[in-house]
C-alpha cells in the first residue's frame, strides 16, 4: 500500500471521528494493523421498510484506493433489490463504474444508506425483491424488508 | 433467493443474456484490461508509424496530409477513459519546459485562483490536497523559486508513468473541470441538452442536469472527455489547445476509387481551443475515435 494510500484513509479516520454523519454510528478499521480492511454500522434509513435496524458492512479496500473504489457488502441477510441475499454484496454504481476519488468511506455508506431507500429494481442482484417492487407488491416487499 | 447466473462475472456469460447497461460495463472492463497493457505515456515517435495501423483510406490520405504540415511525431497515450485528461497534462506541462520560469509561475497562479471553485463544488479541501500535490510540485519546480532541478522531457516522461502521480494530476483535472461546470453552469447547462439522445448521458429518458453530469462523466474515474468537459477545462486554465481529428470525416462518396490519384484533397480538421494561438504552438492532441495522444512537429 502507498503512503498516498494510508495517509487517506487515516485522514479519513480521523474526519469521521471528529463528526460522524448522523445515520453511520460506527466506521473504523476491524483491526489496528490493516487498514485495508473496515467495518461500518449504519442505521436504516427512517420510513422504510429498514428503520429502526442497524446493519453491518464489511469494507475491502484496494491498495489502489482513492483511485480504485472500495467494496462493500451487508454482514447478514438484506431483502432489497441491489443486495445479494445470500452474499451481501452489493449494487450499487458509485462504487463501481460511477466510482470517483472524491468519495470517501464515510459518503460511500451514505450512499449505501440512501440505496437502501431507494432501490433500483432495474438492475438487481436479487430479481425476487425487484420483482416484487415492479409489479408494485409494496406490503409483499415490506413484510419480506422487514425480516432480520 | 434470487438464484440465476447474474451472479457470474459478466466475461462468463452469453453476451445476448447481459443489459445494455451489462455490455457497457464489460465493454469498458476490456477496454481496462487491453490498456493495461500499454505505458501509460509513451515516447515520441515517428507519426508515419500510425500509418502502418489503418488500410482505411481516409486515414491514410489525412495522415499523408499531416505529415505534408510538418507533423512529424506521435506520443501514444495509454487508451483509458482518462487519455484525454493525461494527454492534456502532459502537454501543458511539456510546452512549460522550454518558457522562462515566469511562465509556470503564472499556470501556478491560475491554478491557486481556481481553488475556491473546489471549495464551492462542495469538495472537501484535505481530500483534493492530495490529488493537487503532484501537479503544484511540478509547477513549482518549473517555477523561478525552485530549489529542484529543473524537469526536462524525459523526467516528466517518467513522473507520468508514475501511476500514482499521473493518476493524481488527472483527478485533480476532473475537479477543476467540474468545479468550472457547476460554477459556470448557466454557460454549460445548454450543451447537455444536446446529450438528450446519446444513450452514454440518458437518465431517465432525459438530459442529465449538470449536477449528474459532473458526479457521472466528469469526477468518475475513466470517463472520456467530450467537447464540454474539454472545453471547460482550457478555458478554466486559460490554456490554448489544439485538436487534429483524424477520423472518417471528409471522405470523397463512394471513398477513394482506383481513379482517385493522390488524395491529396483531404485534409486534418484541427479545432483550437480557448482562442488563437498567439505562440506558433509545435504541439497538438491527436484525436482518433475514442482515443487521445500527443502530436509533435
Amino acid at each position: 500500500m502507498s503512503s498516498r494510500t494510508t495517509k487517506r484513509l487515516l485522514s479519513e479516520l480521523q474526519e469521521y471521528n471528529s463528526a460522524p454523519p448522523p445515520g453511520l454510528v460506527h466506521l473504523a478499521p476491524t483491526d489496528d494493523d490493516d487498514l485495508l480492511r473496515w467495518s461500518a454500522r449504519l442505521a436504516g434509513p427512517p420510513d422504510t421498510a429498514f428503520a429502526d435496524r442497524t446493519f453491518h458492512l464489511l469494507i475491502n479496500i484496494p491498495t489502489a484506493y482513492p483511485a480504485q473504489p472500495p467494496t462493500m457488502s451487508f454482514q447478514g441477510r438484506v431483502f432489497h433489490p441491489n443486495v445479494h441475499y445470500k452474499t451481501g454484496e452489493i449494487c450499487l454504481d458509485v462504487l463501481k463504474e460511477q466510482w470517483s476519488p472524491v468519495w470517501t468511506l464515510s459518503s460511500a455508506c451514505l450512499a449505501v444508506q440512501a440505496l437502501l431507500a431507494a432501490p433500483e429494481p432495474s438492475s438487481p442482484l436479487n430479481v425476487d425483491a425487484a420483482n416484487l417492487l415492479r409489479c408494485g407488491d409494496l406490503v409483499a416487499f415490506n413484510a419480506l424488508a422487514r425480516l432480520p | 433467493m434470487s438464484s440465476d447466473n447474474s451472479q457470474l462475472p459478466l466475461d462468463q456469460r452469453k453476451l445476448s443474456d447481459l443489459t445494455d447497461y451489462e455490455v457497457a460495463s464489460l465493454t469498458q472492463e476490456l477496454k481496462a484490461e487491453e490498456a493495461s497493457k500499454r505505458p501509460l505515456v509513451g515516447e515520441v515517435e515517428p507519426l508515419e508509424r500510425l500509418s502502418d495501423e489503418y488500410k482505411n483510406e481516409t486515414f491514410l490520405a489525412k495522415i499523408a496530409s499531416l505529415q505534408r504540415d510538418s507533423w512529424t511525431g506521435l506520443r501514444r497515450l495509454r487508451g483509458d477513459g482518462d487519455c484525454f485528461y493525461r494527454a492534456f497534462a502532459f502537454s501543458y506541462l511539456e510546452r512549460l519546459i522550454p518558457l522562462p520560469p515566469s511562465a509556470a509561475q503564472l499556470a501556478l497562479a491560475k491554478v491557486e485562483s481556481l481553488l475556491p471553485l473546489l471549495d464551492q463544488a462542495g469538495f472537501q479541501k484535505d481530500i483534493y490536497d492530495d490529488f493537487y500535490e503532484p501537479l503544484r510540485d511540478l509547477l513549482l519546480a518549473l517555477g523561478p523559486d525552485s530549489k529542484l532541478p529543473r524537469p526536462t522531457a524525459t523526467s516528466l516522461h517518467a513522473s507520468f508513468n508514475d501511476t500514482e502521480t499521473s493518476n493524481a494530476i488527472i483527478v485533480f483535472l476532473r475537479l477543476l473541470t467540474s468545479a468550472f461546470l457547476r460554477a459556470n453552469a448557466d454557460d454549460f447547462t445548454p450543451f447537455l441538452f444536446g446529450l438528450e439522445d446519446d444513450p452514454r448521458f440518458m437518465l431517465e429518458g432525459g438530459a442529465p442536469t449538470m449536477d449528474q453530469f459532473c458526479s457521472f462523466h466528469v469526477e468518475a474515474v475513466n470517463k472520456e472527455a467530450d467537447h464540454i468537459q474539454i472545453t471547460a477545462l482550457t478555458r478554466a486554465l486559460s490554456v490554448y489547445t489544439r485538436i487534429a481529428y483524424l477520423d472518417q470525416s471528409g471522405a470523397p462518396p463512394g471513398g477513394f476509387g482506383a481513379g482517385a490519384g493522390e488524395n491529396g484533397d483531404v485534409k486534418v480538421d484541427f479545432v483550437e481551443f480557448e482562442g488563437e494561438s498567439e505562440e506558433k504552438l509545435n504541439g497538438a492532441l491527436l484525436y482518433r475515435p475514442g482515443h487521445y495522444d500527443v502530436l509533435y512537429r
